[in-house]
Order: C-alpha cells, then sequence, then structure tokens
C-alpha cells in the first residue's frame, strides 16, 4: 500500500525531482569552482564564506523542493476531484500519514544530490586544520528543511483547496507588512521581532529554515 | 428484509441553492436499486455522502452495518465504487493502476481482474490518461469488481458510452451480480436501462426521494385512465393521484399509482366510469412521478 502511494508520487513528482536533485548536486560544486580561483588556500575567511553561501542555495533548493512535491501531489488529486483517493479504504489520518511518509521518501533524492555534491566540492579544497566540512549535516538539514515545507504548503492546499494561491499571497503580503511595521510603528517592534525570533530560532517550528546552514565551518 | 444501506433524516447544503432535505431510502440486500432523477437532482451528492466523502449537516447513514462518515473506510473496503467521470490518475498504465488499487483491497481477485481486462480489450501499457472514454468506463467497472465488493455504487456508469461498450460494461455487471448476490445501488438518468437491469427503484427531485418502492410496483401500478362523468371526491380515492387532466370533451385524464383494476368501481360510486386503463411504461411513470412531485412542492411553498 505504501509502496504503491510512493510509487504514484514519484511517477508524478520525478521530473521535479531530477531537476531539483541535479541542482542540488551541482550547486555546490559549481559555487566553490567559481569561487576557489579567488581564493587563497589557506583563506579560512573566505572559505566559510563561500561554505556560507553553498548553505544558503542549499536551503532555497530544499523549499522550494519541499514545496513544489506537496503543490504536485496535492494538485494530482484535485485534478480528479480527490474522488478516488477519498473512495480508498483508509482513514483520512492513514492517508496523510503516508503522503508524508512518501515525501520524506521522494525529498531524500535531492538530499542525496547536495550530500554527494557537497562531498566532490569539499574535495576540491584543501582546508586548513580549524575548518571542516559539513556535508552531512547539509544534506541532512535539507531533507529536514524540504520535509517541512512540504508539510506546510500541503496543510495550506489541503486547508485553503482552490484558494491556495490566494492565501499564499495574503501570507506573504501580511509578512512584508509587518516587517514594514517594525520600522513604521515603533512601540510593535519588540513583539513582532520577538515572536519573529521564536519562530524562526531553535528549537522554534521553523528553525531549521533559519538555522545555520554552511558547508565549511570551523 | 435487512438493508445493505439505509439513510434517516438526511440533511446536506451545498452552496446557496442546493440542498438535500430529509432524506429517507433503504436499498434492500441483494437488490439492484436504480436511482433515477434529472441532473442535478441530488443522485451524485447522496451517493458521495454515503460513501463518507462528504460529511452530512444532519441524519444518519449505515452503510453494510458501518456508520457513515466514521466508519467509512471499513465500509468502503467493501464497496465496488464505479463514479461518473474518470477518477483515477492519468499518468498511470493500466497495469499500474491496477496493481495500485489491489493494493488497497485484501479481497482483490488477480485472476478475475486479468480475465476481465482481457475481456475489455484493455492493454496493460495504456496510459490512463489516454483512454477513451468506453476504455475509461470500463477499466473503471473492471476495478470495481475486481475487489469482489458487497456492495456496488455506480453513478452513471454507461453514461456517454456506446451501445457496445454500454452492452459490455452491464454484461460484466450482471454477471457478477448473478454470481454473487451483490447489492448495487446504481443512479442514472437513463430510464431505460434501469428498467431492464432494476428490480428496486428511487427518484430523487431537488434534493428529495419523491419515490422509493419495488420496480413491479412502479411499472404496474402506475396507470393512465381516461374517465368519463363526474367522478366522486378525490380526496377519498383508495389510489394516488399523480395528475389530473381535462381531456376531449368532458372526459378527465388521470394518473394515479398503486391502482388495482378492482378500483374501477370506486369510480361508480360517483356517476363516473372509467373508460379506458393505460399502462405506463418506466418513463413516462419517472417523468409523472416528477411532475407530481414538483406540484406538491410548488403547491407547499
Amino acid at each position: 500500500m505504501f509502496g504503491q502511494t510512493l510509487y504514484v508520487q514519484w511517477k508524478w513528482n520525478r521530473d521535479f525531482l531530477a531537476f531539483y536533485t541535479f541542482v542540488a548536486f551541482t550547486a555546490p560544486l559549481v559555487i566553490l569552482w567559481v569561487a576557489l580561483p579567488h581564493l587563497g588556500l589557506s583563506s579560512a575567511r573566505e572559505l566559510v564564506r563561500v561554505g556560507g553561501v553553498v548553505g544558503i542555495v542549499v536551503a532555497v533548493i530544499s523549499v522550494c523542493a519541499g514545496m513544489t512535491v506537496a503543490w504536485q501531489g496535492y494538485g494530482l488529486d484535485e485534478r480528479v476531484g480527490h474522488i478516488y483517493a477519498l473512495s480508498l479504504p483508509l482513514t483520512r489520518t492513514r492517508t496523510l500519514v503516508m503522503r508524508a511518509a512518501s515525501a520524506l521518501a521522494l525529498l531524500t533524492v535531492p538530499a542525496l544530490g547536495v550530500w554527494v555534491g557537497s562531498v566532490l566540492a569539499a574535495t576540491q579544497v584543501t582546508l586548513p586544520p580549524s575548518l571542516h566540512s559539513y556535508a552531512g549535516s547539509l544534506a541532512g538539514r535539507a531533507l529536514l528543511a524540504a520535509w517541512l515545507a512540504h508539510a506546510c504548503m500541503f496543510a495550506l492546499r489541503y486547508s485553503a483547496g482552490r484558494r491556495a494561491r490566494a492565501v499564499l499571497f495574503a501570507l506573504t503580503l501580511i509578512v512584508g507588512s509587518l516587517g514594514f511595521a517594525t520600522e513604521a510603528v515603533p512601540g510593535a517592534r519588540s513583539t513582532i521581532v520577538g515572536t519573529a525570533e521564536f519562530l524562526i530560532s531553535n528549537p522554534g517550528p521553523f528553525g531549521v529554515f533559519f538555522g545555520r546552514w554552511s558547508l565549511i565551518d570551523v | 428484509m435487512t438493508h445493505a444501506i439505509t439513510i434517516d433524516n438526511l440533511s446536506y447544503r451545498a452552496g446557496q441553492h442546493f440542498a438535500i432535505r430529509d432524506l429517507r431510502m433503504r436499498v434492500p440486500n441483494g437488490s439492484v436499486y436504480g436511482f433515477l432523477g434529472p441532473n442535478g437532482s441530488g443522485k451524485t451528492t447522496t451517493l458521495r455522502l454515503l460513501l463518507g466523502m462528504l460529511p452530512p449537516a444532519d441524519g444518519t447513514i449505515t452503510v453494510l452495518g458501518h456508520d457513515v462518515p466514521r466508519g467509512a473506510h471499513r465500509a468502503l473496503a467493501r464497496i465496488g465504487y464505479v463514479p461518473e467521470r474518470l477518477h483515477l490518475y492519468p499518468m498511470l498504465s493500466v497495469a499500474e493502476t491496477m496493481r495500485h488499487h489491489a493494493s488497497f483491497y485484501p479481497t482483490w481477485n488477480a485472476s478475475e481482474a486479468e480475465r476481465l481486462r482481457r475481456a475489455f480489450d484493455l492493454r496493460d501499457e495504456q496510459a490512463v490518461g489516454r483512454l477513451s472514454k468506453g476504455e475509461a468506463g470500463k477499466l473503471m467497472m473492471l476495478l470495481a469488481l475486481a475487489i469482489r465488493p458487497e456492495l456496488l455504487v455506480l453513478d452513471e456508469p454507461t453514461d456517454g458510452l456506446d451501445p457496445v461498450v454500454r452492452r459490455d460494461v452491464l454484461a460484466a455487471l450482471l454477471e457478477y451480480v448473478s454470481a454473487h448476490g451483490a447489492t448495487v445501488l446504481v443512479s442514472s438518468h437513463l430510464v431505460h436501462e434501469q428498467e431492464r437491469i432494476c428490480d428496486w427503484i428511487g427518484v430523487m427531485d431537488g434534493g428529495r426521494l419523491v419515490a422509493e418502492m419495488p420496480m413491479h410496483a412502479f411499472r404496474s401500478g402506475i396507470k393512465r385512465l381516461r374517465i368519463a362523468g363526474a367522478p366522486p371526491q378525490a380526496a377519498a380515492a383508495p389510489f394516488g393521484i399523480l395528475a389530473r387532466r381535462a381531456g376531449a370533451g368532458r372526459e378527465e385524464e388521470w394518473v394515479v399509482r398503486d391502482w388495482r383494476d378492482d378500483m374501477t368501481s370506486w369510480f361508480a360510486s360517483g356517476s363516473a366510469s372509467v373508460r379506458e386503463v393505460v399502462d405506463l411504461d418506466l418513463e413516462e411513470s419517472f417523468v409523472e412521478t416528477l411532475r407530481a412531485a414538483r406540484d406538491a412542492g410548488g403547491r407547499a411553498a
């Protein structure tokens, strides 16, 4: 049952997964390949900065991959009016758990791309003794971020249905307005910043998105 | 008589203009129950409610002994469902669709599925999204039958199919039902098709079940009478009056239900006589039942 659910999601998402896996694999290699001629081999600070750039690019790719798989996966059922999924002899909870598990399995593929690309990229440089490459941690963080992004997007589509685009746009507007309010309304700044910090710092719910993403670090 | 489906006081509202109100319905075990009604009468919504796909606003639904929607997943394991439109994943092939479907049903009969695939002339590698309407209808029927269901819920299963495909699909359905004694609830507006296969009939209109009876009662109990003279008070009639219209000359034309031949004597209690009793076919009975329900609804409003 789970295998068939996974197979359906794989077949529907495989082009996007191939794209994100390719980008996730090549991004660390390309960034280091472009940056290396400009760096001294012993420039630790520069290497950490380039490792951070790799981390940010991997974060963006992971979030995009998670959101795309969720949007696509939900869209597949929406195309057929959700009739098939609802007519299967499963509770809604079990259906959601299987979807979440299959998403985790699928998003492992681009995370593996991150890991292999990062390992290969790290072999291009000789790191000074004070620095280390964190390919495994970066790939693990990429997987968690992609899965969380998937869960957020799936929840949005599940709750908002056909109005998902409008709700997404409204959420973006709200976040933008709050950002503006921190500057324009002096009294609101501490509340907004405090709430935002709780959300985006560990162990806040979105901490995995905003923690330290880096391929090369001390 | 036990019932495969029992619905009481079911209410559901979708938007401003459509509602199902106080629906009561009984589908006897082992029957082939035809669910008739014009487009937009609420047939598909009722089917989705009894499969647990939509949450009712009020009322109770019991399907194969399970409360729906709470126990819908248990009931669904014993139900073969064919919706009105293709509901399968378009990028899967026929073989992949069969494998996917089989994984959810422990009762899946692989050899029967393969036999039906050959009989329906479906190729394993055909993509579902590229199937013709007839092929899609056959595949959905195959999936519904291969799980060996106790109850088949079919929503316009032959609508838009050519006569050859329709015959194949109905033949497979009847073969299964006669072999396994399954209950069938089949929604359609193809009245003549219902007449051929159903032994119970329910007529839906405007979100209400306006008639529910055995097919033989529906077919033989509704008559058109040509009445001459002045009949007694209609309110005292021992039969139901669906319609009453002026006929030629001083005659009247009545459409009645629950008619028996010995009831002609009732007219003689006035100064009227029955000149002619005309059997209505199912389609005429259906139209007259709907017309009467709408007239009654209009008067009530």
